[in-house]
């Protein structure tokens, strides 16, 4: 039997390939959108104050939810403008969405960018000197204990409804995020590989530049997605306070009118941007860390899989 | 893997004769300045005391008062129970301990702090895993500014003299344990130190793999006349290599005598009286009987 070329299809590898990862995760995405029609059909039917189903179904959402993405386009390219009488246009929504996926990009790097600049050097500085780790380490931890979005409505009182002031909201929580991170990492270099640095005659300069930077590779790697992530909550919430243009601002206009398609919409676009942001850069990043002894497995692995591991999340 | 089955044999049976191939011309750069070498590279402790306070605030006394010369070219091994000193002797001429009493000169200098006049071969892992293999060995020319020529010609020389020319491109990660342990040989012969410090550099080696790096070891130290303190607590290991072996117990230098065994140092030498004397001697020392020796060889800490 074991010679047979082709083996039937016997339960058990029937089984076998409906469990298989990717079978698995589009089995998931199925069964979600299953569930979520039924919701939308049986259950929650009611219709909200905006005259839009609470739930609204998947046809729905792909049809007049995002027809009305139009609305927010101020005209131009083609689509005119429904503010201005202009009729609604597909074009006019991807080009809503498109401008305003602009603007918060533009925000989030600019922020996470700073912040994780600034928050190198202030953590590499507060790691070299002890002057500077008395006088910066407690304000810094404190601070890392307040709640982010606490905080947005006093950066909008500071900054008032711009760019400037999403941006350093974004780029405080960076900032603070990755200040202890790095900290927190250069404390973890181990002992015998500073004692060999000096024992070969290394200066400080050079134990920093060769043996304390490239060691935290590995966890400024992890500080990064995780700064993407949480750049984009901040993202949210600085836009939806207070700015001209972004994707919050269409959030916060939906929610007011209570679209719950739109508001949908949105969400679902923000999920996609966040995972594409996350898998984007640790993959161009991944470089970095290929001499990491965890880079074993995971380059070998790389070959069957698409999906990047989340080894060094 | 056959370089160095080549080089520790070569140690082996040719014995004092290395001189004569060095000046022959097979080896080059750092190896050549054998003979030009300012001569005085004597370690000297002198009253040596060091004292650590623990964490609850308890007063340990690491060694004391330590009187000990170590003539250059001298393989010094340091042999002992563990907790007894043997780190902290070596730590403090590494000038990674200040010692708390006492002064530690090197040649003519009273040194503070570490210097890369002398290199260390740790008891953990300290090659760099994010630099290649060639680049760990290269690493204490990089830091002295040597240009990149010149240091690829050294590093070259000291890998094939491991046997890990190759695997130069290699991550560290990709290499056996005592692989990596010959990189970390290779990059202190590398810096041509004046004085060579080894604080059980091939404890946590197998058996088959530590005799071959005890081999390369041999070889190097042959062929480069470096003056060499080697901490163990294999006595097998000591017998082996050892110009002159001391004991160290509770701080305190125990015995202190040369060892004028043949070399090479092989089955009939170490079954000579002297051999067995030496080793009974030193196993009485580390509160063994006579006899355990062949299972002491093979323990690791
Ligand atoms: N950094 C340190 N702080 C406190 N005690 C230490 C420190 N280093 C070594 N000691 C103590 O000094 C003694 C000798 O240690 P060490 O030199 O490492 O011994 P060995 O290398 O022979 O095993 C031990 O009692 C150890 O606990
Ligand atoms: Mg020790």
């Amino acid at each position: 039997m074991s010679n047979a070329p082709v083996r039937p299809l016997s339960p058990r590898r029937l089984a076998g390939s409906l469990i298989s990862p990717v079978a698995l995760r589009l089995e998931m995405v199925v069964l979600l959108a299953v569930t979520w029609e039924l919701v939308a059909h049986y259950a929650v039917t009611r219709i909200g104050t905006s005259g839009e189903p609470i739930f609204p179904s998947l046809e729905y959402l792909a049809k007049d939810s995002f027809l009305q993405m139009s609305n927010y386009w101020s005209g131009g390219w083609g689509a005119p403008s429904p503010g201005n009488g202009g009729t609604q246009t597909y074009l006019g929504a991807v080009l809503a969405l498109a401008s305003a996926s602009f603007a918060s990009f533009g925000r989030l790097f600019a922020g996470v960018g700073l912040g994780f600049v600034l928050g190198v050097v202030l953590g590499l500085a507060v790691s070299a000197s002890k002057a500077a780790r008395s006088v910066l380490s407690s304000p810094v931890h404190f601070l890392r204990m307040v709640p982010f979005l606490a905080l947005a409505p006093l950066f909008e009182v500071w900054f008032g409804k711009s760019d400037i002031g999403a941006i350093v909201f974004i780029g405080y929580g960076s900032l603070v995020v990755t200040f202890v991170g790095i900290v927190n990492a250069v404390g973890l270099v181990p002992a015998v590989q500073l004692a060999r640095a000096r024992t070969e005659g290394a200066t400080r300069r050079q134990i920093y530049r060769w043996v304390i930077l490239p060691s935290i590779v590995p966890a400024m790697r992890a500080t990064i997605l995780v700064i993407i992530g949480l750049g984009w909550t901040l993202d949210v919430a600085a836009e939806m306070l207070g700015a001209q243009s972004g994707l919050g601002v269409i959030m916060e206009y939906a929610l007011r009118f209570a679209y719950t398609g739109r508001v949908i919409l949105v969400s679902f676009v923000y999920l996609v941007y966040a995972a594409a942001s996350f898998y984007a850069v640790q993959w161009l990043t991944g470089w970095a860390i290929r001499w990491h002894p965890s880079q074993a497995k995971a380059r070998r692995r790389r070959r069957f899989s698409v999906k990047p591991a989340l080894a060094l999340k | 893997m056959k370089t160095a089955r080549i080089s520790s044999q070569k140690s082996e049976d040719s014995d004092s004769s290395q001189a004569a191939n060095i000046s022959a011309g097979r080896t080059t750069g750092a190896l050549q300045s054998l003979g030009d070498r300012a001569p005085n590279a004597d370690v000297r402790l002198d009253a040596v005391s060091v004292t650590f306070m623990r964490s609850n605030g308890d007063r340990v006394t690491a060694i004391e008062n330590v009187d000990l010369t170590v003539k250059t070219g001298e393989l010094l091994c340091v042999i002992g129970r563990s907790g007894e000193g043997k780190t902290t002797l070596l730590n403090v001429v590494a000038g990674l301990v200040e010692p708390s009493e006492g002064r530690v000169l090197v040649g003519e200098r009273e040194i503070h702090g570490t210097g890369a006049d002398r290199g260390v071969i740790f008891q953990g892992d300290a090659v760099y895993p994010w630099m290649r293999v060639a680049d760990n060995v290269g690493f204490g020319l990089r830091v002295k500014g040597v240009r990149r020529p010149e240091r690829e010609r050294v590093v070259d020389e000291y890998l094939e003299l491991v046997g890990l020319s190759h695997v130069a491109k290699s991550w560290p990660r990709e290499l056996s344990g005592g692989m990596r342990s010959r990189v970390a040989v290779a990059s202190v012969f590398a810096n041509d130190p004046e004085v060579l410090l080894a604080d059980e550099p091939f404890g946590a080696l197998d058996y088959v793999t530590r005799r071959r790096l005890q081999g390369v070891m041999l070889d190097l130290w042959q062929r480069t006349g470096k003056t060499i303190l080697f901490v163990t607590h294999d006595v097998e290991e000591a017998l082996l290599l050892a110009t002159r072996i001391i004991v160290v117990g509770g701080g305190h230098v125990l015995d202190d005598r040369p060892v004028n065994l043949a070399r090479p140092r092989d089955e009939e030498v170490l079954a000579s009286s002297e051999a067995v004397e030496t080793r009974r001697r030193l196993l009485s020392y580390l509160g063994l009987e006579p006899g355990a020796g062949s299972a002491v060889g093979q323990t690791n800490e």
